[in-house]
Parts: structure tokens; C-alpha cells; sequence
């Protein structure tokens, strides 16, 4: 069995071949989050009314994945991110067993002697010990599954699923929720890549702080009401180019903030000897995937920031994947068919 | 003796000669040069840029004065004509070293809350240098500014505004009646910046002025504009002036600009003289014509020493030569300098047309072959090679002569399709099955070439096999629906990499009910508060000072009286009840 999960920290999700029609995909989805509610009886009969699986703990009920916001209206604490900033949480017990089990729920079995399992890991990528854990924690996890677990870098593997036509050769950028990874690659290997923490919630607290919209629960404790931001950015269609009132300018000055630093990056990655040794003066093209860049006028802000930093005249074209949200994932499932092929390979030799 | 004589006046000489020369090489200078700072800051200015240590774009702005917690800093470099980068600057944040330089504008936009009203303003850019005016009244357009400073409207395309805050309505083509907003820039220079630098460094050509002296024209495009005398803005006044000129409005013939400080005024009556002396030596011409340069070599010095530092600026064009650009091109189109430029760009142009219409370079190669990747893999998944074909038509021969060789149809029905599915023995740079494919030491290589040398061998070795046992048959075929899986797996992975295959998304069976160890950290907290035991008396009509009355600190007594939250949670409540039943009773 082959098949790919991505770690991410605003949802989970893996694709894999449907075993009785293997040209079509399966994939799972869920939110990486949970919902606290006290543990009362009215709130265990709702839960059980309405079949949403929860789990028990210290006084507690836990709704975790995507029920967790269907659950929400019967807390007044916002929901908790299961990695919180890209990390797998070292002081949050209850979230490391949830991990365990939305993975046990969101793989395959295993059924025959070749289970590899290509996955992704949020957060920072710098060698940092907390980096170490992370992937040692998500590693861990895959292979309790029964899977040889294959760590790929997210823009790598969103490279793969969409740059087919540049001849996997380009700049890709993947804009998640918690961090920004920037790859560069010719002919499908990586030249060098770059993990930025800054990412889509970044902006929607910013946005929060700035308008203070908050939420409390019963004892007077503020929360920032992130989902509110977000729910606002969906439903109100904003354009970065023509924002219209106070908070959509405040969001197109954000943008404009991370996408800064983002062409910094890209501006230092461009330079850099590999890529001036592999690519020259080669004219790339940009390929923008993640849940962040999901935004109108996203693509023109970030030629105004190349423009801005001078290297325009090294960018092709900037284009965001037709599959913005789910193209790390089916990057992840193409470098595991591509390692299965080799692996096949070498045991026929 | 003669000969010692002539040596020691010569040694004289140079001894004496030697402090002089180094007056004129380096004359002593505290400042080199200036940098402006607009938009939501305390002093919107011009700022000297100290020699001796390098002053960053976070001292300058800070120094500037913050208005708000943070800011977001654009920074236009002066030979650029739009902004090169932009960096948050706040009390705390950390410096990272960026120096600013001489012509520098640092256009500042507060990322949260004023905590003071800020003036508005806005910087004029100019070949002399930047001047930041103020905006005091409302609807001030750019004609005023350059009235106001004193400055000749340029040509189409030489004014713009470079940089204006985001939020704001672009101008794309700056006219003389566009309203100045707060934190604009505003540029009319005459000089070849690079204005599209990224977009392949395809700057326009621009023709370089090298008269400033005739710059004392009336204005035909301004209402009562005076005449002006000269550029008035050098890079001395830029040093010298500290405060910002405040524009008047067009209507307004009362008020007019009176450039504040003495020594500007004595420096302006200096250079329009220096000007006077060289405006009667400089004609319009264009660069590239060499004997011109050198004769006017001297001119040239001379300007530079008003001029800006970047040594690509020109000073303003004289207006006159500007209205009379006809006469003086077509004057200088004999000359055989323009010739030579002509024919060069001609050369060039053939060369850029001759560039586009040759074939892709190596490195493009494999886009321009990606990009038609679907056409050619399916046209090359059925058209066999020369080897395969020739194959092809010797068992076709065969089977015609009744040779034993495939005569089940099973086997025919294995091998046709086994041929026609055959990669390509050309390399090529396709997407999966050949080198180019994850090239160096990746698996693709080794897959596809393995596949490739497996196809060929056993296309090479069906012939003989026709001859063998059928044991030996049974398991080349066996070998041959490998290969046609193979080929099939390759096919579906090429439809998941032009992301073809439909997606189901399917719900997580997750558990019912399970049990987690240990605490849930919950949700990160942006606040923790008492609950309030007490509701307190109504404080709208309170003024601010009553408000801000200090808390009293309660005694442990009075705390360990204090209702818990979960004691006051109802209090309100029964307060209400307590009163509904008053009133009813």
C-alpha cells in the first residue's frame, strides 16, 4: 500500500490509491484542532444524540477534526490547534494521543509486503532539537501503522504535483498556515529550500490583535477569535489589490508584510551559488500552493514585492496551483509511487 | 650644479603642491549627503548622512520620531524611480544593519494606531535633490508643489508619482492636476533612472539635458507661474534646509514660497550665477555623441559640482530646448554619432528578433519539451522505433509463411501491445520515463533506463524464443504483462501527475468514544482576568479621570469574604428576581 499524509497545522490529510479502482484517489480530511467542553451530562447526551465522536479526559470532553466546529457552538473558548506553531505540543498530552489516533484513522491498512508512506512535517525545518522531535514524533506515528514512513519537504513535493509543464523545474511556494516553505528546483531535485515561520495565521492574529476581536468565556478570559478572521476572509471575498475598508487594508498591508520577507527569501535563495550553478540566469516560474495564498490579488502582490526586490526579470511566471489546498498531499503520493517504482526496481535487480 | 639647482625647486614644488592637491582631492565634508524622511512620522525632513558611522534605516526613522508603535518603512533608493524594499521598524525591534545613502527617501506608514495627529506631507524628488513639502490645506495637486518649490513642469513621462502609500488610488500617469496625498513622492527627474529594472532592465532611452541655464521660462502650463531662475533646490539647500515648505493652493496668489533660511537664499544666488556662466555653453544633446562630451569636459566638471551624487543624473532640461527639441534633434541628426546609434540599434533589434525565433536554449530544453509533453508521450506511446518496426515487419513476415513463431493468439495478443507500449529508445526529456527525469542520482534514472534496456533485451530475444520450449514461452510472456503492468502503472502515474484522477474525499471513521490521558492545555490564552465579583456603578457620564481611579486593594478579610465566581455566578440573577418581585408586590 502506498500513500501520503501532510502534517499540516490547519488540517490533516492523506491520498492514496482506492485499492478496488486505482485510478481514482481516497483522501481524508480533517482539521487539525479540538474542541473543549466540560464533561456534563447534557453535553454527553448532545454529542451522543448527534453521533459526534469524542473522547474523555481530565474532566473534559474533547471533540477533535472536523466535528470539532460543529461541537463549538457548545463551548465559549475557541478551538486549539493540535500543533500549535507547526510544533508538536510537549505540554498537551491529550493532543499527542489525538494525533496518534486522527492517524490510525486516516491510513490504509496495510495489506501488502511493500506499505511506504511519504509524509510531511509542519514547522520549521532548521535542525532545531524542537524540529528533531517533530519528526521524530510524526515518524513514529506512521510507522506504528505498519508503513516505512518517507519524510519529503512540502514544497517538494507540491513541485511535484504541479509543476509538470516547467518540467518540475522552478520556484515553489507553499504559504501554510503556520510557516512558509520556498523550494527551488530543476528537473524534479531540489536545489535549496527555505522554511520562513510565517504563514496564514500570522496574519489572521495580526488582524485580530489590530481589531481586537476577541471572544470570552464564562469566567472573563479573552480569546482572539482567529476562526472569526477567517470566516470574514471567505465570505468576504477580498481582493489585496483593491482592498475596501479599514481591516481589508490592514490585511492587504499584512500580506504585503509576510509577502516581503517571503521575496527577501526568495531574493537570497536566487543568489545563492547552487541555484546560480544549476539554474544561471535561467527565467523561473513561480508556483504558489497552501491554504494562505488562497486569496484575490494574492499572485500580483507578490510580483510587486519581486519587482520591489529586483528580481523580476529572474521570475517566468507566478501561477497558484489549481489544487492550492491539496496539491502537498498529492506531491507526497507522487514521490511515494515514484520511491515504490524504485524500490521495485532494485528488488528485481 | 644647474642640474641640483632645477632638482631642488622641482622637490620644492611638489612639496608644496602636495597639501593643495589634497584640498582639492578630499575636501573636508561632515555630511555625504541627505536622506528624506515622509509619511506618519513626528518630523518629516531631510536628515544629513553622517561620514563617519553609517546611519541605518531604523536610527533614521527613529530618529525621525515614531508615531506609532510600528511602523512599515519604504525605502527609494535615488537612482531608482519606485521603491527597493521595505522593512518594519518599531522601538524594539532589531536592527539589521541596512545603511541609508544619499538621496534616500524612507517613505513611513504606521502599521497600528497614531499616538499623535501627524502632519501631512509629501517629498519632491528632482535632479538636484528631494525636497519634503508639507500639506497643510486640503486639495493641493501636484502643480503647486512645483510652483511652490519653484520647479519647471517636465515633459510627459518625467513626472510621476513613485511611491504612494498602499491603501491608496495608484496614479499611473502623473498630471500636473493629480492631487498630492499624504506620504506621495513625487518625481521629475530628467535622468535615466531604471524605471523598469524588473522587467528585464528594458529602460526607455531618454535623452540626457545638459542645460540647466534656460530654465528661467514661463511656465505655459501653470496659472501665474513665475518665472523661475533656476533649479532652486541643490544638494546644499538639501542639507541646509530644515524646514518643510508648506504649498499653497493655486487659487491662492497670496501666498507664495519663501525659502526660509539665508544661507539657502546666498547658495541660490551663487549657483544661479554659476548657472548663468555654463547655461550659455550647454546645448540639448544626446550622450552617446563622444567628440561633444569632450568638448564639454569642463561643463561637465562644473556641474557636478552642484549636481547630485549619482553622476547619471542631468540636471533639469531648459525649457526652451525642450519646446525647440525639433529643431535641435533634427540639427544633430547629421551628425554621424546619431548614425552609428541608429545602426546599432537596428543590430540590435535584428538580434533580439533573430533570439526569439532560434530554438530554445539547452536550458529551456526541457520546458519547451514538458510543455508539448502530453502530444509527444501519447504520439510516442504508439508509434514504435525504427528497431521495433523492423521487428514488427520480420514477424509479420514470419507469421505470413507460416513459421511457428506466435501462432496462439494469446501470444500475439501479448506481444502487439507490448511493442506499441514500448518507451521510446531516443532519449528525450519527458516527464517520467527518461534521463532527464529527476536527473543525477535519483531512482528515475535507474527505473527508466532499466525498463528500457529490459524492453529492448526481450524485443531482441523474441525471435529466438519463437524457437524454445513453451515453458520458456509461457514465462516470457509472463515477463512481457510485467512490462505491460509496469506500463500501465507508469500511465496512472502520469495521470496523477497532470492531476487527472478524480479525488473522493471520504469521512474519517473515527471512535465514538475514547479516553486521553493527561490535561488539555486548551486554548492559548490572550488574557486572564478575575471574574468580576461586582458589578460596578454606571461610568459613562464619568469624565477620564474618574475613571481612572487606582483599584483599591482589598484586605485578606475583605478576600476571603469575596464570593467566589461560582457563588456569584447566580447573584445577578437572584438580583433581578428580588426586583421583578419587589415591583410586583
Amino acid at each position: 500500500m502506498i500513500c501520503a499524509i501532510d502534517f499540516g497545522s490547519c488540517r490533516i490529510r492523506s491520498v492514496f490509491r482506492n485499492p478496488q479502482a486505482p485510478e481514482r484517489l481516497t483522501m481524508f480530511s480533517e482539521r487539525s484542532e479540538y474542541t473543549l467542553l466540560t464533561n456534563t451530562q447534557q453535553h454527553r447526551q448532545t454529542l451522543e444524540a448527534q453521533a459526534i465522536p469524542c473522547a474523555e479526559c481530565d474532566q473534559s470532553l474533547v471533540v477533535f477534526g472536523n466535528r470539532a466546529a460543529s461541537a463549538q457552538w457548545l463551548s465559549r473558548v475557541p478551538r486549539t490547534a493540535l500543533l500549535t506553531d507547526g510544533n508538536v505540543p510537549s505540554d498537551d498530552a491529550p493532543a499527542r494521543q489525538i494525533l496518534s489516533q486522527l492517524t490510525e484513522s486516516m491510513l490504509p491498512d496495510g495489506s501488502d509486503s511493500q506499505n511506504l508512506c511519504v509524509l510531511t512535517v509542519p514547522g520549521l525545518r532548521d535542525g532545531s532539537d524542537q524540529a528533531k522531535k517533530n519528526e521524530a514524533f510524526l515518524h513514529h506515528l506512521v510507522q506504528m501503522q505498519g508503513y516505512q514512513p518517507l519524510v519529503v519537504n512540502s514544497a517538494e513535493a507540491a513541485l511535484l504535483a504541479t509543476s509538470s509543464d516547467a518540467a518540475f523545474t522552478g520556484v515553489c511556494l507553499v504559504m501554510g498556515a503556520e510557516t512558509t516553505t520556498i523550494c527551488i528546483a530543476r528537473l524534479g531535485k531540489m536545489i535549496v529550500s527555505e522554511t520562513i515561520a510565517i504563514g496564514g495565521n500570522w496574519i489572521d492574529t495580526e488582524l485580530a490583535k489590530h481589531f481586537q476581536v476577541q471572544m470570552f468565556d464564562e469566567t472573563g478570559t479573552g480569546y482572539l477569535n482567529i476562526e472569526s478572521i477567517r470566516q470574514w476572509k471567505i465570505e468576504s471575498r477580498v481582493n489585496l489589490k483593491n482592498p475596501l475598508g479599514d481591516r481589508e487594508r490592514m490585511l492587504a498591508r499584512l500580506y504585503a508584510v509576510a509577502l516581503d520577507r517571503v521575496a527577501h527569501t526568495v531574493t537570497q535563495m536566487l543568489n545563492s551559488t547552487p541555484v546560480w550553478l544549476a539554474l544561471n540566469k535561467q527565467r523561473l516560474s513561480v508556483m504558489l500552493a497552501g491554504g494562505a495564498v488562497v486569496v484575490d490579488g494574492f499572485a500580483n502582490l507578490l510580483t510587486e514585492q519581486f519587482i520591489q526586490h529586483d528580481i523580476a526579470d529572474r521570475i517566468l511566471s507566478i501561477r497558484i496551483a489549481p489544487d492550492p489546498e491539496t496539491a502537498v498531499v498529492r506531491g507526497a503520493l507522487i514521490l511515494a509511487e515514484l520511491e515504490s517504482h524504485a524500490l521495485k526496481s532494485k528488488e528485481a535487480a | 650644479m644647474e642640474r641640483l639647482k632645477s632638482a631642488y625647486l622641482l622637490a620644492i614644488l611638489a612639496l608644496a603642491a602636495v597639501p593643495a592637491v589634497g584640498q582639492q582631492t578630499a575636501p573636508h565634508d561632515p555630511n555625504a549627503g541627505a536622506v528624506a524622511v515622509v509619511g506618519d512620522i513626528e518630523h518629516c525632513n531631510t536628515y544629513p548622512v553622517p561620514t563617519e558611522a553609517a546611519l541605518t534605516v531604523r536610527q533614521a526613522v527613529i530618529n525621525a520620531g515614531l508615531l506609532s508603535e510600528s511602523v512599515n518603512v519604504t525605502v527609494i533608493r535615488s537612482a531608482h524611480d519606485r521603491a527597493q524594499w521595505t522593512q518594519l521598524v518599531s522601538a524594539n525591534s532589531a536592527d539589521n544593519g541596512e545603511p541609508v545613502e544619499n538621496g534616500d527617501i524612507l517613505v513611513v506608514q504606521s502599521m497600528s494606531p497614531l499616538t499623535a495627529p501627524v502632519k501631512k506631507n509629501a517629498a519632491l524628488r528632482t535632479d538636484s535633490g528631494v525636497v519634503v513639502v508639507g500639506l497643510e490645506q486640503e486639495g493641493i495637486v501636484i502643480g503647486d508643489v512645483l510652483q511652490a518649490t519653484a520647479h519647471v513642469p517636465p515633459n510627459d513621462g518625467q513626472l510621476k508619482v513613485i511611491c504612494r502609500l498602499p491603501g491608496k488610488t495608484q496614479i499611473t500617469k502623473a498630471e500636473l492636476y493629480h492631487p498630492v496625498l499624504h506620504g506621495d513622492v513625487i518625481s521629475i527627474s530628467r535622468s535615466n533612472r531604471t524605471v523598469l529594472k524588473g522587467f528585464g532592465r528594458m529602460a526607455p532611452a531618454v535623452s540626457e539635458w545638459k542645460s540647466s541655464g534656460a530654465s528661467a521660462a514661463r511656465d505655459p502650463f501653470i496659472p501665474n507661474a513665475e518665472p523661475t531662475t533656476s533649479s532652486s533646490f541643490t544638494s546644499s539647500q538639501l542639507t541646509s534646509q530644515s524646514v518643510p515648505v508648506q504649498v499653497p493652493l493655486s487659487g491662492d496668489t497670496s501666498m507664495f514660497l519663501s525659502i526660509p533660511d539665508s544661507d539657502v537664499t546666498e547658495a541660490n544666488v551663487a549657483e544661479d550665477g554659476h548657472n548663468a556662466e555654463t547655461s550659455t555653453n550647454l546645448v540639448p544633446t544626446l550622450p552617446i555623441s563622444q567628440s561633444e562630451d569632450v568638448a564639454d569636459a569642463g561643463v561637465a566638471n562644473d556641474r557636478m559640482s552642484f549636481a547630485s551624487e549619482s553622476t547619471t543624473v542631468a540636471p533639469i532640461a531648459p525649457l526652451e530646448s525642450q519646446i525647440g527639441a525639433d529643431t535641435s534633434a533634427t540639427a544633430s541628426a547629421f551628425n554621424p554619432w546619431n548614425f552609428v546609434f541608429i545602426g546599432g540599434l537596428l543590430l540590435a533589434g535584428t538580434l533580439i528578433l533573430a533570439g526569439t525565433l532560434k530554438p530554445e536554449p539547452d536550458d529551456n530544453t526541457e520546458f519547451s519539451c514538458a510543455a508539448s509533453a502530453t502530444p509527444i508521450s501519447a504520439a510516442r506511446r504508439f508509434s514504435p522505433t525504427a528497431d521495433q518496426q523492423a521487428l514488427l515487419s520480420e514477424l509479420s513476415r514470419q507469421k505470413d509463411v507460416g513459421t511457428p513463431l506466435l501462432q496462439t493468439a494469446a501470444k500475439t495478443a501479448v506481444f502487439e501491445p507490448a511493442i506499441q507500449m514500448a518507451p521510446p529508445v531516443q532519449p528525450s526529456p519527458t516527464l517520467i520515463a527518461d534521463h532527464e527525469w529527476f536527473s543525477g542520482d535519483w531512482h528515475g534514472q535507474v527505473v527508466s533506463s532499466d525498463r528500457e534496456s529490459q524492453v529492448k533485451s526481450l524485443i531482441a530475444d523474441q525471435a529466438p524464443t519463437s524457437f524454445r520450449g513453451d515453458d520458456e514461452t509461457v514465462c516470457e510472456v509472463a515477463a512481457v504483462k510485467s512490462l505491460k503492468e509496469d506500463e500501465q502503472s507508469r500511465s496512472d502515474l502520469e495521470d496523477l501527475l497532470q492531476n487527472r484522477l478524480p479525488i473522493d474525499l471520504c469521512e474519517t471513521q473515527l471512535p465514538l468514544r475514547v479516553a486521553l490521558f493527561g490535561k488539555p492545555a486548551g486554548p492559548r490564552r490572550l488574557r486572564i482576568d478575575a471574574a468580576h465579583s461586582a458589578v460596578p456603578a454606571p461610568h459613562m457620564n464619568l469624565s477620564s479621570e474618574k475613571r481612572r481611579e487606582p483599584p483599591v486593594a482589598t484586605t485578606s478579610a475583605a478576600a476571603a469574604h469575596m464570593p467566589t465566581a461560582a457563588d456569584s455566578s447566580g447573584s445577578l440573577d437572584r438580583a433581578l428576581h428580588f426586583l421583578q418581585e419587589r415591583k410586583e408586590s
